[in-house]
C-alpha cells in the first residue's frame, strides 16, 4: 500500500490543487454578490464620512475633504453619550430577554404534547406582520389614555394611576425594549429549536441511564451541543437589534426628546432630519465599529470551537 | 402512565397560554381592522370591537390581491437566489480549509453592520444604471443581498456539526466535493435549509426599504408598499392598514404551516446518528 | 434528495423568476413616430383626498393639452424626502417634482430644481407674501405652490356652552379655558408634539406670534411661549400624550370629545364633518389684544428638476395650467387648502365659509424657511427636540431654550 501510496502522490497533489479550485467555485456566487452589493457602499458611507456632505453635496457626489471633522463633531454633540447608553441598555436587554425567552420557548416545545406543532407554528405569526403594523399596534396598546395595556393594569387593580409609558423617558425606553423583544422571540425560537431537534436522543437516553438530572442534561449535553447555533444566533440577534429603526420610529420617533435614540435612529435623523449627511454617515460609520468589536469576540469564541473541542458528548 | 398524560395535558395548557400572551398583539391588530377609527381611539378602549364593520376588508381585498401575488413572486424568488448561492459557501465554509474563511466570516457579520439606508442607496445607484430598477429581477437581487449572508452564517453554523466523515464517504466512491454536498450534505442539512429558506421568505416578504428604493413607478408593488398608502400625510386610514397587514399575513402564514411540516419530516429523514 | 429533484427544483426556479420579465415588464411610455410628449410626475399623496385629487387634475390637464401624457408616482411622506434626494443624486428625478413646501429652499441650493423665472412672470402682488417666499430662492423662483394651509383653534361649541366658556382670543382666555374645560376623560386642549416636525410645526405659531423665533429661541418671548404650552400640560389641561400623539391622533381626540379645543389645520375639515361634533373655530389666540397671529404655513409645491429643455417646457406646463383658478379651487377644494393666488383664495372662501380663519391668517402668516432657508430642517430638529424636553419636564423651558440656542448657534457655524 505504502508503494501506492509514493505512486500516487504527484497526481494525487495536482488532483488536490485541483480540487481546492474546484471548492473555490462553492464560494464564488457568493463572493460575487460582496463585491456588487457590499464594497460600494462600505466604501462609500465611510467616504462620505471623511466629507463636508451637506444636501448639494448628496446630490452631485462632490465634496470638500475635510478628515476627521465630522467625526469630532459627532464625538462632540450632547446627544452622543446618551445615544450610546440607549443603544446599549436597548441592545443588551433586548438580546438577553429574547434569547432567554426563546431558549425556554424552544425547549419547552421540544417535548411531545398534544398541539406542540401547531401552537410552534403559531408564534411564528407575529414574524408575518409587518413591522409598521406590531409596532403601530403596540404603540395603541401603550397609550396612556387610550392604552389597553392601562387599562389592563387598571381592571386588575396593579396601578391605581395610568403609567406614561411611551411619554417619560425611561418608560419609552421600556416600552421600546418590550416592543422589540416581542419582535425578536420568534428568531431565536426558530434557530434554538432547530438546534435543539439536531441533537440525538441517545445523548439524553444515555445521560439519564447515568443518573444525569433535567438541568445537568441541559448543563452537559445541549449547551455545549448547542454551542454554535447560540452564538451564531447572539451574533446575528446583536447585529440586527443594533439596526433597530422602524420599531423605535413608530413607537416614538426618537423621542421623547431623543430619550429612545439609538444610534440607528440617530443616523437617519441626522441624514435625513437635519440634512447633514457626512455627520449621518460617521454616526454610521461608529455603528458599523461597534458591531465589529463584538464581531471579533465572536470570532475568537468560534475560532476555539473550530479547531478545539467539538461540540459534547459521546462521540 | 396518568403522570405522563398529566404531564402533556400540563404542557399543552401553559403551551396554550404562552400562545395567547403573545399573539395578544395580533388579536389588538385584528380588533384594530374591525373597529372605525374613532373608536379605535375610544377612551376607555374596548377589548371586543362593539360593531364590527368588515367594511375595511372590501377595501382591502380589492386593493390590495395584486400586490400579494407580487409579494409572493419576490419572496419565492428571493428564497430560491439566496439558498442557490449560500447553501455551497456555508458548506464550503464549514468543512473545508481555506486560508481566507476567518476573513470571509468577518466579511459576512460586516456586511450586514451596513446601515440598511445605505445599501438600498448605493443600490439604487448601481441597478439604475444597469437598467434592472422596477423589476422583478432587481427587487429579488436586492433583498436576497441581505439574506444570501444571514443564510450563509446560519447554515454554516449546522453544517459545523456534521462530522467531516459522512461526506467524505462518497469520495470513496471516487465522487468529488459536489457529489458529496449535494448527495450527503445537502439531504441532512434539510432542516436547516428549510429554517434558512424560512428567514429569507420572511425577510423579502416583510422587506420595506428595498423596495421603496428598487420601485419608482407603479406596476410593482409588494404588500409592504402598498400597505403604506393607507398611511396618508394628515389621516391614516387605520382600520382598512390592519385589514390589509390581516388579509396579507394568512397565505404567509400557510406557507409557514407547509414549511413546518417539511421540517420535522425532515428530522426523521436526516437526523445524525452518530 | 437525488440530482433529477434538485435539477426539476432549478429548472421551476428559473422559470419562476424569468416568467414577470416576459409577462408585464415596465415598459417606458409609447412614443410613437409623431411627437407625443410623457413626462414624469411624483408626489406624496398615496391616499384621499390627495390621489383623487391629482388623479383628476392629470385626466384633466391630459384632455385639454392633447399628446402630453403624465405618468404620476406617487410615494409615501415617510421616506419621500430620502427618495427624492436618492433619486436626484443618480440624476433621475421625475420631470414634475412635488415637495412639502419647507423642503424647496434645501432642494432648490442643490442646483437641480430649474429655475423658472424665464417661463413666466407671475405677478406677485397677487399671491399670498408668505406663501411666494416658499418658492423663491435667491430671488429666482423655483417653483409654484399649489395651495397652502396654517392652524387655528377649533373648539367643541357644546363642551364650551356646558363649561360656560367662551371661544379663547388672547393666551389668557386659551389657560382659563382650558382649565374650565378639563374634567373627566375630557381635556380643555389638544396638540401635537410628536418628535420631528410637528412639534416645531405645531410649536411656531405660538413661538412666532409672540414675537420669538426659532434663531433666537434663548430669548424671553421664545420661552415665554414654550411656558405657554408647558403650563396646559403641567397642570392636566392637555394630555401628556402630546408628546407622542401626532396630528390625526389629535383629531382623533377632538372627535371623540375627549378635547374640548384642538389645534388644527384646515385639511381635517371634511373629515370633522363626518363625525357629530358641532365645530367653531377662531384663530391662534394672542399674547395681547391687538397683536396680530403668525401661523406657519403648511402646504406643497411643485417644481421641475432640470432635464431637457422640451421637457422642462412640458411640465412648465403642467404646473402653470394648475395656477388657472379653476385648477388652483378644485384641487384646493379637494385638499381642503387655502390657493395662494388671493382671487382663487377668496372665491373658495365664499363657497366654504369655515375657510375665514385660515385665509384671514394666511395675511400674517409665516413661511417655515424664509429666515433660514436651507438650514430649517436642522434647526427645527433641534427646537423640536427642546419643546419635547419641556414638556415632558426633563428640562425647565428657560434650560431647553438655552440649550437649544447654544446647538442652533453652534449647527448654523458648521
Amino acid at each position: 500500500m505504502r508503494a501506492e501510496a509514493v505512486n500516487q502522490r504527484p497526481s494525487m497533489s495536482r488532483s488536490f490543487r485541483r480540487r481546492q479550485r474546484l471548492r473555490l467555485l462553492f464560494l464564488l456566487p457568493m463572493l460575487v454578490e460582496f463585491a456588487v452589493v457590499f464594497v460600494y457602499p462600505l466604501f462609500n458611507n465611510v467616504r462620505m464620512s471623511l466629507l463636508r456632505y451637506d444636501i448639494a453635496a448628496f446630490v452631485s457626489g462632490r465634496a470638500p475633504f475635510v478628515g476627521f471633522e465630522n467625526y469630532v463633531n459627532i464625538l462632540g454633540n450632547r446627544l452622543m453619550e446618551p445615544t450610546v447608553i440607549n443603544t446599549v441598555v436597548f441592545t443588551v436587554v433586548s438580546i438577553l430577554f429574547q434569547f432567554v425567552i426563546g431558549m425556554l420557548l424552544a425547549l419547552l416545545f421540544k417535548r411531545r404534547f398534544a398541539g406542540a406543532q401547531l401552537l410552534r407554528t403559531l408564534l411564528l405569526i407575529p414574524w408575518l406582520l409587518p413591522i409598521i403594523v406590531s409596532a403601530t399596534t403596540f404603540r395603541w396598546m401603550f397609550d396612556y389614555t387610550n392604552g389597553i395595556i392601562n387599562q389592563f393594569l387598571l381592571d386588575l387593580h396593579l396601578i391605581t394611576h395610568p403609567l406614561s409609558w411611551l411619554i417619560t423617558p425611561q418608560l419609552a425606553m421600556v416600552s421600546v425594549i418590550i416592543t422589540n423583544i416581542w419582535i425578536g422571540i420568534p428568531f431565536n425560537m426558530v434557530l434554538l429549536y432547530g438546534g435543539l431537534v439536531a441533537i440525538p436522543d441517545e445523548y439524553y437516553e444515555a445521560a439519564s441511564i447515568d443518573g444525569a438530572s433535567g438541568p445537568q442534561s441541559f448543563w452537559y449535553i445541549t449547551v455545549p451541543a448547542l454551542r454554535e447555533v447560540m452564538m451564531i444566533v447572539l451574533m446575528l440577534g446583536l447585529i440586527y437589534t443594533l439596526k433597530v429603526f422602524d420599531v423605535i420610529m413608530v413607537l416614538t420617533g426618537g423621542g421623547p426628546a431623543d430619550s429612545t435614540q439609538i444610534l440607528s435612529t440617530w443616523t437617519y435623523s441626522l441624514s435625513f432630519r437635519s440634512l447633514s449627511f457626512g455627520q449621518g454617515a460617521a454616526a454610521g460609520n461608529l455603528l458599523i465599529v461597534i458591531s465589529l468589536v463584538f464581531a471579533v469576540i465572536y470570532l475568537r469564541f468560534s475560532w476555539t470551537s473550530l479547531t478545539g473541542a467539538r461540540s459534547g458528548g459521546g462521540r | 402512565m396518568p403522570t405522563r398524560q398529566r404531564r402533556s395535558v400540563l404542557l399543552t395548557i401553559i403551551g396554550c397560554a404562552i400562545v395567547i400572551a403573545m399573539l395578544f398583539p395580533l388579536y389588538w391588530a385584528f380588533a384594530g381592522s374591525l373597529k372605525t377609527n374613532n373608536q379605535i381611539f375610544a377612551i376607555p378602549p374596548t377589548f371586543l370591537p362593539t360593531t364590527p364593520t368588515f367594511d375595511s376588508y372590501e377595501d382591502a381585498f380589492a386593493a390590495q390581491w395584486r400586490a400579494l401575488v407580487t409579494s409572493i413572486i419576490v419572496s419565492a424568488g428571493t428564497v430560491l437566489l439566496s439558498l442557490v448561492v449560500a447553501t455551497p459557501a456555508a458548506y464550503a465554509l464549514a468543512h473545508f480549509k481555506f486560508h481566507a474563511t476567518t476573513v470571509l466570516v468577518t466579511c459576512l457579520l460586516l456586511a450586514q453592520m451596513i446601515p440598511p439606508v445605505v445599501l438600498a442607496n448605493s443600490l439604487y445607484v448601481i441597478f439604475n444604471r444597469v437598467g434592472l430598477l422596477n423589476s422583478y429581477v432587481g427587487l429579488i437581487a436586492g433583498d436576497s443581498s441581505l439574506a444570501i449572508p444571514f443564510s450563509v452564517l446560519i447554515l454554516r453554523a449546522y453544517m459545523q456539526s456534521i462530522p467531516p466523515e459522512l461526506p467524505e464517504a462518497a469520495y470513496v466512491d471516487g465522487a468529488g466535493d459536489l457529489e458529496g454536498f449535494l448527495r450527503i450534505v445537502l439531504p441532512i442539512s434539510r432542516s436547516a435549509i428549510i429554517t434558512a429558506a424560512l428567514f429569507a421568505f420572511l425577510f423579502a416578504w416583510g422587506d420595506f426599504l428595498f423596495a421603496l428604493t428598487l420601485l419608482t413607478k407603479p406596476g410593482i408593488q409588494p404588500i409592504t408598499l402598498s400597505l403604506y398608502r393607507f398611511f396618508g400625510i394628515f389621516l391614516t386610514a387605520w382600520n382598512r392598514a390592519m385589514a390589509t397587514a390581516v388579509i396579507t399575513s394568512i397565505p404567509a402564514a400557510l406557507l409557514l404551516v407547509l414549511a413546518q411540516r417539511f421540517i420535522t419530516a425532515g428530522l426523521t429523514a436526516g437526523s445524525l446518528k452518530g | 434528495m437525488n440530482k433529477r429533484m434538485i435539477m426539476v427544483l432549478m429548472c421551476a426556479g428559473l422559470v419562476l423568476v424569468c416568467l414577470p420579465l416576459f409577462a408585464g415588464g415596465q415598459k417606458e411610455g409609447a412614443t410613437s413616430a409623431t411627437a407625443p410628449v410623457t413626462i414624469t410626475e411624483m408626489d406624496y399623496w398615496t391616499s384621499d383626498p390627495g390621489d383623487t385629487a391629482m388623479k383628476n387634475y392629470i385626466a384633466a390637464f391630459q384632455t385639454a393639452h392633447p399628446g402630453v401624457t403624465v405618468q404620476r408616482t406617487s410615494e409615501p411622506f415617510v421616506s419621500y424626502l430620502s427618495k427624492a434626494l436618492t433619486m436626484a443624486s443618480a440624476h433621475s428625478l421625475p420631470d414634475i417634482l412635488e415637495l412639502d413646501n419647507p423642503q424647496l429652499q434645501a432642494f432648490a441650493s442643490t442646483g437641480t430644481l430649474a429655475a423658472l423665472d424665464s417661463f413666466t412672470s407671475i405677478d406677485k402682488s397677487k399671491y399670498y407674501d408668505g406663501p411666494l417666499s416658499t418658492v423663491i430662492y435667491k430671488e429666482h423662483i423655483y417653483g409654484l405652490p399649489v395651495g397652502n394651509n396654517n392652524l387655528a383653534i377649533y373648539y367643541n361649541k357644546k363642551l364650551l356652552q356646558d363649561a360656560g366658556v367662551n371661544p379663547p382670543k388672547t393666551w389668557d382666555d386659551l389657560l382659563a379655558d382650558a382649565k374650565a374645560l378639563t374634567k373627566g376623560n375630557t381635556y380643555g386642549f389638544a396638540f401635537s408634539a410628536r418628535a420631528g416636525e410637528e412639534a416645531s410645526w405645531q410649536f411656531e405659531p405660538w413661538l412666532w406670534t409672540n414675537k420669538g423665533d426659532l434663531q433666537t429661541i434663548g430669548s424671553a418671548e421664545s420661552i415665554a411661549a414654550l411656558k405657554l404650552l408647558v403650563t396646559m400640560v403641567q397642570n392636566g389641561w392637555a394630555s401628556k400624550s402630546v408628546t407622542n400623539w401626532g396630528q390625526d391622533e389629535v383629531e382623533q381626540q377632538f372627535e371623540n370629545g375627549n378635547a374640548a379645543m384642538q389645534e388644527m389645520g384646515p385639511w381635517m375639515l371634511p373629515q370633522l364633518a363626518k363625525s357629530k361634533i358641532d365645530f367653531g373655530i377662531v384663530p391662534i389666540p394672542v399674547p395681547q389684544p391687538g397683536m396680530a397671529p403668525v401661523p406657519a404655513l403648511g402646504g406643497e409645491v411643485f417644481t421641475i428638476p432640470t432635464s431637457t429643455p422640451d421637457k422642462e417646457k412640458t411640465a412648465w406646463t403642467f404646473i402653470a395650467w394648475m395656477q388657472q383658478p379653476d385648477n388652483l379651487i378644485a384641487l384646493n377644494k379637494a385638499f381642503a387648502y387655502i390657493p395662494a393666488f388671493i382671487p382663487a383664495a377668496q372665491q373658495l372662501v365664499q363657497s366654504n365659509p369655515l375657510l375665514t380663519v385660515f385665509a384671514d391668517q394666511m395675511k400674517t402668516g409665516r413661511a417655515r424657511t424664509m429666515i433660514l432657508g436651507p438650514n430649517y430642517p436642522k434647526v427645527s430638529e433641534i427646537v423640536s427636540s427642546a419643546v419635547q424636553a419641556a414638556l415632558v419636564g426633563t428640562a425647565t423651558p428657560e434650560a431647553a431654550c438655552q440649550q437649544a440656542q447654544q446647538q442652533i448657534d453652534q449647527a448654523l457655524k458648521q
